[in-house]
């Protein structure tokens, strides 16, 4: 709810037209979605929400700014046009622009600080990026929910195996 | 000493007659070099006509369809649509992709610039056939312009700019390109986008004679948008002051414009043809050969004098170089920076028999 608000925030602050909105809705939706289920994967990784969040902060900043911090190598190794696109199709950013048909690698702020746009690419199209996102949201959610694997118990111990997960865990 | 006084005196006399010669002599080219330039370009166009896919496009784009279009149609030799596939099978695929809007173009991020040259290669055509699209493609490109229906102020920066197509960046390589199509395919002389624009662009240029912006150099040249230019700060290089200059013309500035001679002045004091003056690692070289071509033809003079008070027949020294440039199979490309597509040998070869014509033409 919270990410939704910021997002309806950020549609105002850059004048976003409802039409605009509207097309966005679906991709914002996914990665709102995607992001939650990241958090929950990270929570039970880190063992603290306080510690998923940085990291979900960290990778969210990591895969959105590929075109500043990686574009200057793409750019000197000149490859081919599919390495470039893959490169953007990966990119959150491409997701959330898609829906809006937005060239966001030749606005003001990634034209100044990423030679990306100054290359010949493709966007990948609103529905493989959604197809895209929808996969990698039911894979997430698959590995936040999947229960903990239980630590093997010694094979002459006689004792059951502990059905709650932090009764393995205690000392 | 009476002698001396006696023939300065007399070659002083002489100096207004000579500049005022310079000044309306027409092209004479060499009779050898011409028929090199002849032979270049009919070989660049040749090898275009190997590179075209199937259905008449090269490199799978509007843009470089139109461009290499565009190099047969204004070529000396005078190709029509009646010559066969070769014409008449991209002209279909510019027309395929004629959207709803107006707009000539196979993506979204890219609409400015494709319709722009599709329409002037269909101007090319003279075919009467294509006018309602032309027109519609005209009014689709006087749309990107931004301005107060974009919610713009004409005292922002950006005000009267045309950006790529896809969000309200504007640029002067952009505007360079709708200009040129507006101007190509007659659009009113009146038209409120030619001020609009005037307005962008002398507020893109070095000049803080004419530019009410704080500059951050005053040279006269012009970097690529208000205060940014992609080889630093705001630097001017070749391929913009080459389009500025262009654009200011197109918009219906003077050669007596402060802001044409500025911009001119920019070019003298930094003519080469070896390097795309002021940009980093020879990026936008063929872009700048071609925009230099068609802004010197604009401009009208057969020579440049350089700071050093050197005289520099462009059309020679532009055609020299591009021969030296052109590969054994007719073709030519970037070998330094893929930067602006020049890696691509069907963009580089259109544009270099674009500029080729242009040295050629009377």
């Amino acid at each position: 709810l919270i990410a939704a608000l910021m997002w309806l925030a950020v549609a105002g602050v850059f004048g976003l037209t409802s039409r605009t909105l509207a097309g966005a809705a679906p991709s914002v939706g996914l990665m709102l979605y995607l992001l939650g289920a990241l958090a929950w994967l990270f929570r039970r990784i880190a063992g603290s929400l306080a510690a998923a969040l940085s990291w979900l902060m960290l990778a969210s900043a990591l895969a959105a700014s590929t075109p500043v911090w990686l574009g200057p190598l793409i750019a000197r190794l000149e490859p081919d046009r599919g390495t470039i696109n893959l490169m953007l199709a990966g990119n959150p950013l491409t997701h959330l622009a898609a829906g809006t048909a937005t060239d966001y690698l030749r606005s003001d702020w990634f034209y100044r600080h990423s030679p990306l746009g100054g290359l010949r690419y493709d966007y990948a199209s609103s529905a493989t990026t959604l197809t895209g996102y929808l996969a990698a949201c039911l894979l997430t959610s698959a590995a936040a929910r999947r229960p903990r694997r239980a630590r093997r118990a010694p094979a002459d111990q006689a004792s059951p195996r502990p059905t709650n997960p932090r009764q393995e865990n205690a000392p | 000493m009476r002698f001396k006084h006696l023939i300065a005196a007399f070659s002083l006399s002489l100096l207004p007659v000579a500049g005022a010669a310079a000044e309306t002599a027409a092209p004479v080219l060499d009779d050898a070099l011409a028929s090199k330039i002849k032979r270049s370009a009919d070989d660049g166009l040749r090898y275009l006509r190997e590179s075209q896919a199937e259905d008449g496009s090269w490199s799978d784009s509007v843009g470089v369809t139109a461009l290499a279009l565009r190099a047969f149609l204004e070529n000396r030799r005078g190709y029509t649509e009646e010559d066969g596939p070769f014409i008449t099978n991209p002209v279909k695929f510019l027309l395929d992709h004629v959207n709803e809007d107006g707009s000539i173009s196979e993506t979204n991020h890219n609409r400015n610039y494709n319709t722009a040259v599709a329409i002037v290669a269909l101007q090319a055509t003279n075919n009467p056939e294509y006018v309602d699209i032309i027109k519609h493609a005209q009014q689709f490109l006087k749309g990107l312009q931004v301005d107060e229906g974009e919610g713009y102020d004409p005292s922002h920066k950006y005000y009267g700019g045309i950006g790529y197509g896809g969000d309200e960046r504007p640029d002067l390589s952009n505007v360079y390109m709708a200009l040129e199509a507006l101007k190509a395919t007659d659009l009113d002389p009146e038209d409120p986008v030619w001020g609009k624009a005037l307005t962008f662009v002398t507020r893109v240029q070095n000049n803080s004679e004419t530019n009410d912006l704080d500059v951050a150099g005053n040279d006269g040249g012009f970097p690529y948008m208000p205060g940014y230019s992609p080889h630093g700060e705001a630097a001017s290089y070749g391929g913009m002051t080459s389009a500025g200059l262009l654009s200011l013309l197109f918009a219906g500035a003077d050669k007596d414009d402060p802001r044409v001679q500025a911009a001119y002045d920019w070019i003298r004091a930094n003519y080469t043809l070896d390097t795309n003056p002021g940009a980093k690692d020879d990026q936008g070289l063929f872009y700048y050969y071609n925009v230099f071509a068609k802004s010197m033809y604009a401009y009208g003079e057969p020579s440049v004098t350089d700071a050093a008070g050197t005289v520099h027949d462009w059309r020679t020294d532009l055609a020299t170089k591009l021969l030296e440039l052109q590969r054994s199979d007719g073709s030519w490309v970037n070998e330094s920076s893929k930067r602006w597509w020049e890696g691509d040998p069907n963009l580089c070869t259109a544009w270099s028999v674009i500029a080729l014509n242009h040295v050629i033409r009377k």
